[in-house]
């Protein structure tokens, strides 16, 4: 036992080093062949042949040395390195002789690896490697709860002077830093621009990784007011504005009319959280381009109901989440013992790295699943075409084993088939990808984290390299089993009695792999039922305003301009007036939020004299807008009246129908008088309107009071014009109109309300779209397997059908036979994949809207569909297999 | 485990080889002459089976080889019996006879 266990690791050992020995082995081989084909060439002669014709007869008696080499090249043992050259020479011979296999072959394994690699980038960088952050992992965000609107909005960013507070306090931090997203206005050369912009704590930076390739970063003097008007560029927005010009840091840029001094320029590769990733309320549009420091002034330091800030901390090694959670929750309950109104707090700690993945990860994390069960469902069908070719190929490998080739060296042999064609795959796949990846990028939601940042670099392409191993031995074990276990005897011995029995167990296998298949396809056409019902149902959400002919565009005036309310309120006017007047446009409004855009002011509403406490008044949006808005984005009224010109003067105020009756529960609010908010005035109820929805489809909106734009005219609004015509087209005049109205004023972020409603569904369309292919293409693969199986049972079982049929079975008959026997496993696949969805029915549950995970709907069309296609893919074989001439088949003995 | 039927016939070419190196070393060519000589011109061995099993059998270290001037004076290959290879074709050869004679037993059931 032991002298054989060193016997075996020194021919181990000899294999992997013995490379000489190996030379000389084949050199005393080639030598004694040339010997042999001699001294038989010379007995040719002696026997009276011509000498040439004596050396021919010796070579052809020779024949087929080649092959007989690799024979005997077994017994000789070459190095590993070798050997799987020869087996890999080998391989691509065989492909060559069965074209049509091997393409088909490649073609799915390339589709099954492309998908992967695609699909696999996107997670990557979306979800596996979000953080560049230095020890990321010790990242938390910080967020509040306020108890009293936790049902409405579950937990926000923090407050200014809480951030303050916990930054002095916080043991178990290493540092605690804050950032507030900004629009800042630059003016240069050229119509002023709106770049969006973070207002950052000096030490934000540092703590993110960040350093400058140019100039420095914040300095801690620079983070007060009186010495804050420094800026440091991202390095994207350095070449886009200012082609990487060199000498920038110094300069001075008017940002919203004020001077501000370059101090440096981040390094390229760096990334601030976007305010989405955040949970800032806020959407900026377009990555930051600029960062000031956060110099946060006496009045936000002290004003106590704004929640506008988004809180990092890196903790201690030590620290965990939960105890600074606790640390904080204390300083919390200090903070909302002194507060006023009766409004506690909480602090909710998370780790950075899950906030900033959010949903869109949970989608990935799906995709990733589908494309995992498509490539299984690939390799499923590979093993299964390859069982076939093996079976037509039995013949081949008992005459290796009976001249006395290895049964390890015939499965090794098999299994590098298999690995070759998962690499030639795999290569098709990868160059695939490319061009995958860059339609995908098209079609994905620009919510979708990090999308410009997405590509296929090394790491990518050693997963789908993986991938593709993993598949090849996935696919080509099963095979290159059967292939060098099979008895040569009952091979050899079958010739001529084809069918009989033999392969009845290579039958059954392929029966269970086509369960398999259809499985796994019940699994993903269920997935992608359930979204499609998800999809249709938000597309039909009572969503409270319309889509068609609007155009909308931000509008920003620059404060220094247009400091006092009668200046704001007159441009509005002029320009709404302007607007008004352009071929096409039918209606002009102003407001300060689009539906699906967010809520940018929250409030309280209170009664006239409201006796509630301030925590139990109910928290709205205050949108300032102009009586045509309610037109213009087709919000229609439900009681009373919108309010017009003729109420400029006294304080009025439009309800939406949640917002009135969470004030007047069950009463006609028309006539009654309220506050809209802490800054308005006591306002009188003119009308009510439908609900909106205000921040995405699926979720039911906030409670909104819709003020008169001239009450308070903002500071930044969106204009929306109804028109007649294609909305896009009245873009450029709109533009034209405001730029004499208002000289000094930027325009940004032109859409169309169509554009803002596919912006709301553009996530959930880019993962419907993924996985209805992921489904087709399982469908299509699986019916293809189904019809292998059930076709190249029927030609092995030719003579039996002959047989039934000379004894009277008419075709229907024995179609109805060959489809029973070919459902079965099609069946017995779909109730297991169909019970396994009902069991992971709650993974996806999250995102799926107003639909059950078990929904009985879609688990009847799903297999419906795949009992039908299923159904189809055995009944074509059969009903060629019925029309087959029946002398032609019994003779085929 | 019992022999399946390639192991037999492999079995019966080494034996073969070996009582042909029974006679005195010789190199493969010769093997096969003395075989083909032996057998009526019955058995054909092909040094694609030829070799493979000499150098089983060299591993197996039942037979030995070495490099030697031929009467022609070329250089070849040289195979002889190694001390086991010798027991082990006597063992062979009895359990061959053994068998035979079985068969030959079997076969002539019919007449008797």
């Amino acid at each position: 036992m032991i002298t054989d266990l060193a016997r075996r690791a020194r021919s181990a050992i000899a294999r992997l080093t013995g490379f000489r020995r190996q030379q000389e082995m084949k050199r005393r081989y080639d030598e004694e062949m040339r010997l042999h084909v001699d001294l038989a060439a010379e007995r040719n002669r002696a026997a009276g042949m011509p000498p040439d014709e004596a050396r021919r007869a010796a070579l052809v008696a020779f024949g087929g040395a080649a092959r007989f080499a690799e024979e005997a090249g077994d017994q000789v043992r070459s190095p590993l390195l070798e050997e799987i050259g020869r087996d890999v020479r080998y391989s691509l011979r065989a492909l060559r002789r069965n074209p049509a296999f091997a393409v088909a072959a490649i073609v799915t394994l390339a589709l099954g690896i492309g998908a992967t690699t695609v699909i696999y980038s996107l997670t990557d960088h979306v979800v596996l490697r979000p953080l560049a952050y230095p020890s990321a992992g010790r990242l938390v965000l910080v967020r509040e709860v306020i108890d009293q609107i936790r049902d409405q909005i579950p937990s926000g960013p923090a407050n200014a002077s809480h951030f303050l507070e916990w930054r002095r306090r916080c043991a178990d931090c290493v540092d605690v830093a804050a950032l507030t997203p900004i629009q800042l206005t630059l003016r240069g050369e050229g119509d002023p621009q709106r770049v969006p912009a973070a207002r950052a704590s000096a030490n934000l930076l540092p703590m993110l990784g960040a350093h400058a390739q140019r100039g420095r970063l914040f300095s801690d003097a620079e983070d007060t007011q009186g010495a804050e008007r420094v800026v440091v560029l991202t390095d994207g927005f350095w070449r886009r504005q200012f082609g990487a010009r060199p000498d920038i840091v110094g300069e001075k840029l008017d940002l919203g009319g004020l001077p501000y001094t370059v101090v440096g320029v981040l390094a390229p590769g760096f990334r601030l959280p976007s305010s989405r990733e955040l949970g800032l309320p806020m959407p900026l549009e377009g990555e930051v381009g600029l960062l000031v420091p956060l110099a946060l002034t006496q009045r936000e330091r002290s004003t106590p109901g704004e929640f506008n800030y988004a809180v990092i901390a890196r903790l201690d090694a030590g620290a965990t989440p939960q105890r600074v959670q606790s640390e904080l929750d204390a300083i919390e309950r200090e903070l909302s013992a002194r507060s006023q109104g009766g409004i506690t707090f909480h602090a909710l700690v998370e780790p950075l790295r899950e906030h900033m993945l959010g949903s869109a990860a949970r989608a990935l994390v799906l995709l990733l699943a589908a494309v995992g069960a498509l490539l299984l469902i690939v390799c499923v069908n590979l093993a299964n075409l390859l069982l076939a070719r093996n079976a037509a190929r039995a013949h081949e490998s008992a005459v290796r084993l009976a001249i006395g080739a290895g049964r390890g060296r015939l499965v090794r042999q098999a299994l590098t088939e298999s690995l070759v064609l998962a690499f030639l795959g795999g290569a098709v796949g990868m160059l695939l990808s490319r061009w995958g990846l860059a339609a995908l990028l098209h079609f994905a939601p620009a919510t979708l984290p990090r999308l410009a940042e997405i590509t296929l670099d090394g790491r990518v392409l050693a997963v789908s390299l993986l991938a593709t191993l993993a598949a090849g031995i996935a696919f080509g074990v099963l095979p290159a089993f059967r292939f060098g276990h099979g008895d040569p005897s009952d091979v050899l011995r079958a010739q001529g009695t084809r069918g009989a029995t033999a392969g009845r167990r290579a039958l059954h296998l392929r029966d269970v792999l086509v369960s398999a298949q259809v499985g796994l396809s019940a699994l993903l056409l269920v997935a992608t039922g359930l979204l499609l019902a998800s999809f249709v149902r938000v597309l039909h959400v009572d969503r409270g305003f319309d889509v068609d002919r609007a155009l909308a565009l931000d509008l920003s005036l620059p404060y220094n301009d247009y400091r006092t309310a009668a200046a704001r309120g007159q441009l509005l006017d002029a320009a709404l007036a302007r607007l008004r007047t352009i071929p096409g446009v039918t209606a002009a409004a102003v407001t300060t939020a689009l539906p699906l855009e967010g809520d940018l002011q929250l409030d309280q509403l209170s009664l006239e004299n409201d006796q509630h406490p301030e925590s139990a008044r109910p928290i709205a949006s205050i949108r300032y807008v102009s009586p045509s808005y309610f037109g213009a984005v087709g919000t229609p009224l439900r009681r009373g009246r919108i309010f017009s010109d003729a109420d400029r003067g006294h304080p009025v105020v439009v309800l939406s129908a949640r917002a009135a009756d969470a004030l007047w529960p069950g009463e006609n609010p028309i006539g009654r008088r309220m506050w809209p908010g802490s800054n308005d005035t006591l306002s009188d109820v003119v009308g009510v309107v439908d609900d909106i929805r205000t921040a995405s489809l699926e979720k039911e909106g906030t409670l909104i009071a819709y003020v008169p734009y001239w009450q308070r005219p903002p500071v930044s609004a969106t204009l929306v014009l109804r028109t007649a015509v294609d909305p896009a087209t009245v873009a450029g005049s709109a533009r034209a109109v405001l730029r004499t109205v208002a000289r000094t004023a930027s325009v940004s972020r032109v859409r169309t309300m169509s554009d803002v409603m596919s912006a709301a569904i553009a996530q959930r369309r880019f993962q419907l779209l993924i996985l209805a292919l992921f489904a087709a293409t399982a469908l299509v693969t699986a019916s293809v397997g189904i019809y292998g199986v059930v076709a190249h049972s029927l030609t092995r079982r030719t003579t039996e059908l002959g047989v039934r049929m000379a004894l009277g079975a008419r075709p229907a008959d024995v179609q109805r036979l060959v489809l029973r026997q070919g459902m079965l496993p099609v069946v017995t696949g779909l109730a297991v994949g169909l019970g396994i969805s009902l069991l992971l029915g709650g993974s996806v549950r999250a995102l799926l809207y107003e639909v059950s995970p078990t929904n009985p709907a879609t688990l009847a069309s799903v297999a419906l569909v795949l009992g039908a296609v299923a159904a189809v893919a055995c009944w074509l074989p059969a009903r060629r297999a019925t029309r087959m001439d029946l002398v032609r088949a019994l003779r085929q003995e | 485990m019992a022999p399946s039927r390639d192991e037999l016939l492999q079995g019966t070419l080494d034996m073969l080889v070996l009582k042909a190196l029974q006679l005195g070393p010789m190199h493969g060519w010769g093997i096969t002459e003395r075989l083909a000589q032996g057998s009526r011109a019955v058995l054909q061995i092909g040094q694609g089976s030829l070799y493979p099993a000499l150098y089983r059998l060299e591993r197996q270290e039942l037979v030995r080889s070495e490099w030697r001037v031929t009467e022609n004076n070329r250089r070849a290959r040289y195979y002889a019996l190694t001390p086991a290879g010798r027991k082990r074709l006597a063992a062979e050869r009895a359990a061959w006879q053994r068998m035979s004679r079985a068969v030959d037993l079997v076969l002539a059931m019919d007449q008797g």
